[in-house]
């Protein structure tokens, strides 16, 4: 068989127009992370509850366990307009984690339950705290937990829908540099902190109309995530800590909805290919607004104007079963981003993305797999900047995902 | 198995480490000879700010930045008369004792007359340095062979730059003596120009004529049209002169350079901090005053109203279109009823009369800078554009900046001229047009780098 550096190596010259952008995070399963997270008509193991929970009622096993994290390791270079000033981002990693579990009520049962837990949306970079971007931001760390109890029903042997109430939990910290300084020349800092919580849903639908062939439809809605009791604190020269009081705030994140469409056709037993295409509506994050519950002449409310657009993602993938014990998969995917030019800021410098993904199950026991996978990314070089932040350069995202996967199933 | 587990790995963490690049472009000089750098001004090229000139705001000031910028592709030295004391320094205009200097401004938390607590500036200390007492010549840091690059005077107007004997202290009494320049002229009976000319300048920065008009508006346009004292108006054949002499010698001598225009000082913070109805009273104090003008016909109500002045013998009203001052002491219009019972005096105010004399004494002057430059082929920087700009809000680095007094963050608590972001703005202008004009790649600097108003 191929040695996996040559599959990687093919995947990064030959899969130029491969497929998530914004803030979405779609590293949610370990197995469609190996394709590039295509999958949504495939049953591959209980991390359908994410992608599309009505695969649930093709599961082969009963009930199945799934467990993972993946570590993202984001590079964002960024470089001024005339190019002599490069900088980036110091945060190491992050690491999504998922968790899933799912139970057919009875072998036979036309009903399945399932859980999922996963961070569906996130993002964390830190910036050098004197870096030339430092007034835009310092920080920004945005953590979502998404809690999912699911139903699925097979309606007929080739037809499911399955359904989940989501509940999300999530957690902001954002920093940026306030231009006012003491006299040793140190700038001020704005500091927000907070946790929110939301609700929505996600329904699926799949079809196979043959053995081979499988249709699936996904949506998952709409979630306004409120932040009600958030912590602005200021750091600020003394002569003007009455004008920024630490104070509390609220603040209001949408998430987008998101449609997928996903087709998989086995063309042997042992070989499968997935595609999927996401659709989403970014349009819902047109601002970001931090409301103060004190306001001053010199602390107003903050607004940023994000001016997202809907963005599509293509993603294909493939597995090939090499026997009980060894499933190799590969994917690519072209990645749309939602961040329109004369919006593009260094809290999310996003592109349209490219990357391909590489990975592994093994089945070293028949109730036990490890998947191993390996996801890598780049964003298109892209200049621009935003009119409200005055902050214009390049900017250049690389980033690099292994994720680890366990599953016990039976 | 395992060798498949291990590559696998070993790739994964190699790609963990891949850092994006860019290509890095080379400062170049590109047509330009930066070999001796001279730059002459008045206050904005000296760094003067916060209501003195001090070591640190010349070492800020905008020729300095250049000069460092131009050191990293082949310029010479840059030498700075620097500031001996710490201070700062500025001649005490209300001292008996002609000698007396004042340091510069810093933020305070004071308490005003009526005892409320607020962040006002105020002078550092009682006195400011001796560098300018030109009683003493023990201050004169010139000794002979001294190369200076650094000709920004404060108040320095176009012609004082070719006036014989502007370093000559008997000058003082009628205005054509500069202490600041005393310091370091090579022969005091003789030019600015030709110490320039010492310097053998391969490129220059003229940034000359702002001194012609504000100093007339910071007087409140007590000065005259066409006359040479410090609060007049210079005559339009008298600033040719000076601009005229000044670029035939630099160009003389081969030097090639740059040209600043003259903005419209109007904006700038000290005659719009305080606003034209900015008296505030309530009913009872409306109906006193009505009392006390009614033959003059002013009436005052409950709010804000229009300050009381005294113009030229006549008591009236400020209009909205009308500036008072940064030089109007807060204390009197807060707490000794000036602007009320007691009209301000015309040393404070502008009135629209004085305001469209220095309007058109700016636009004459701008042609004659666009004439000057135009013939010797030289570029203008147009900072009339930048500080309209600025006056209508300039975002830059998530910084926003604009002419307001403090907060704006450009302008030093003098209302008048750039504090050190200022500064570095003003380099960001020349440097950018020195980039376009002479083919030349020199890095801006980074605004997010440098301080706007500092606070206690």
């Amino acid at each position: 068989m191929m040695k996996p550096i040559y599959v990687v190596l093919f995947l990064l010259a030959s899969c130029n127009n491969l497929f998530a952008g914004g803030f979405q995070v779609s590293l949610q399963g370990s197995k469609q992370n190996m394709m590039s997270d295509a999958g949504s008509a495939l049953s591959l193991d209980a991390s359908s509850v994410f992608f599309n929970p009505g695969a649930l009622a093709f599961m082969k096993d009963r009930f199945s366990v799934n467990a993972g994290v993946s570590l993202v390791f984001p590079n964002v270079g960024y470089q001024d307009q005339q190019g002599f000033y490069t900088a980036g981002n110091t945060n190491k990693f992050s690491n999504p984690i998922f968790f899933y579990a799912s139970y057919r009520l009875k072998p036979e049962s036309r009903w399945t339950i399932s859980f999922g837990v996963n961070n569906p949306f996130g993002s964390t970079l830190i910036y050098d705290d004197n870096w030339a971007g430092q007034f835009v931001i310092r920080e920004i760390s945005l953590k979502t937990f998404c809690w999912q109890p699911t139903v699925t029903y097979k309606i007929s042997k080739n037809l499911a829908l399955g359904a989940s109430f989501n509940y999300y939990s999530g957690e902001l910290i954002l920093r940026k540099g306030i231009p006012v300084s003491d006299s040793t020349g140190t700038f001020g800092e704005a500091k927000l902190e907070g946790k929110a919580g939301g609700i929505g849903f996600n329904v699926g639908l799949v079809y196979k109309p043959t053995d081979k062939l499988s249709i699936a439809l996904d949506y998952r809605s709409q979630s306004t995530v409120k932040l009600k009791n958030g912590t602005a604190e200021f750091t600020v020269p003394s002569a003007l800590a009455d004008s920024f009081p630490k104070t509390k705030f609220t603040s209001q994140l949408k998430l987008p909805q998101v449609v997928t469409l996903g087709l998989a056709y086995a063309f042997s037993e042992k070989f499968t290919l997935a595609l999927d295409v996401n659709y989403t509506g970014w349009q819902c994050y047109d601002t970001l607004k931090f409301d103060y519950a004190f306001n001053s002449e010199s602390l107003e409310d903050t607004k940023i104007t994000k001016n997202y657009k809907g963005a599509f993602a293509f993603r294909l993938g493939g597995q090939y079963k090499f026997g009980e014990v060894v499933t190799a998969r590969a994917g690519a995917f072209f990645d749309m981003t939602p961040v329109q030019n004369g919006f593009l800021t260094p809290d999310g410098p996003d592109a349209n993305r490219v990357g391909g993904s590489v990975g592994l199950s093994l089945q070293p026991m028949k109730r036990f797999g490890i998947d191993l996978s390996f996801m890598y990314l780049e964003t298109i070089k892209r200049t621009g900047g935003s009119y409200e932040s005055g902050f214009w350069g390049t900017y250049k995202t690389k980033a690099a995902i292994p994720t680890l996967g366990f599953q016990y199933s039976f | 198995m395992k060798q498949l587990i291990t590559s696998f790995l070993l790739i994964a963490v190699l790609l963990t480490a891949c850092k994006p690049t860019f290509d890095e472009p080379e400062a170049n000089a590109g047509t330009a000879d930066f070999t001796s750098y001279v730059a002459i001004g008045s206050s904005y090229t000296a760094g003067f700010a916060d209501g003195a000139l001090s070591k640190e705001g010349q070492a800020a000031s905008f020729p300095v930045l250049l000069s460092a910028r131009f050191a990293e592709v082949g310029g010479g030295d840059f030498n700075v008369p620097y500031l001996i004391g710490d201070k700062g320094v500025y001649p005490d205009p209300l001292a008996s004792n002609i000698f007396n200097t004042l340091p510069r401004l810093a933020l305070k938390v004071v308490n005003n007359c009526k005892g409320e607590e607020m962040l006002l500036p105020k002078r550092i200390a009682e006195t400011g340095d001796d560098d300018i007492r030109f009683d003493d010549p023990s201050h004169r840091i010139y000794t002979t062979g001294n190369i200076y690059h650094h000709f920004g005077i404060p108040s320095m107007k176009s012609f004082h730059a070719v006036l014989p004997g502007y370093a000559y202290d008997a000058n003082f009494e009628v205005d054509l003596f500069n202490p600041y320049y005393w310091r370091y002229a090579s022969d005091i009976f003789g030019t600015l120009i030709k110490d320039v000319d010492a310097a053998q300048p391969t490129f220059y920065t003229l940034e000359l004529g702002m001194s012609d008009v504000i100093n007339y508006a910071i007087d409140g346009g007590i000065g005259a049209a066409d006359n040479t004292k410090k609060e007049d108006l210079t005559s339009s054949a008298l600033f040719q002169l000076g601009i005229k002499t000044v670029l035939d010698s630099l160009e003389g001598a081969g030097a090639k350079g740059l040209i600043a225009n003259i903005p419209d000082v109007l904006n700038f913070p000290y005659f719009r901090r305080i606003e034209y109805n900015d008296l505030d009273i309530d009913a009872a104090k409306a109906q006193e005053l009505n009392a006390q003008y009614a033959a003059q016909g002013l009436t005052f109500t409950e709010g804000n109203n229009a300050f009381v002045i005294n113009d030229n013998g006549t008591i009236r009203q400020l209009k909205s279109t009308e500036y008072i001052t940064l030089k109007t002491p807060v204390d009197s219009l807060k707490c000794a009823d000036w602007g009320a019972s007691v009209p301000i005096e015309d040393i404070y105010i502008l009135t629209e009369s004085e305001i469209a004399l220095i309007d058109s004494y700016t636009e004459i002057y701008n042609n004659i800078l666009q004439q000057e430059a135009d013939a010797r082929e030289i570029e203008v920087i147009d900072l009339k554009d930048f500080f309209n700009q600025l006056n209508a809000g300039i975002t830059v680095s998530g910084i926003d900046i604009t002419t307001e007094f403090v907060k704006g963050g450009f302008f030093s608590l003098d209302g008048l001229h750039p504090n050190q972001r200022g500064q570095a703005m003003l380099a960001n202008e020349f440097i950018k047009k020195i980039n376009a004009e002479f083919g030349a790649t020199l890095p801006v600097y980074n605004i997010s780098n440098f301080t706007g108003a500092v606070f206690p």
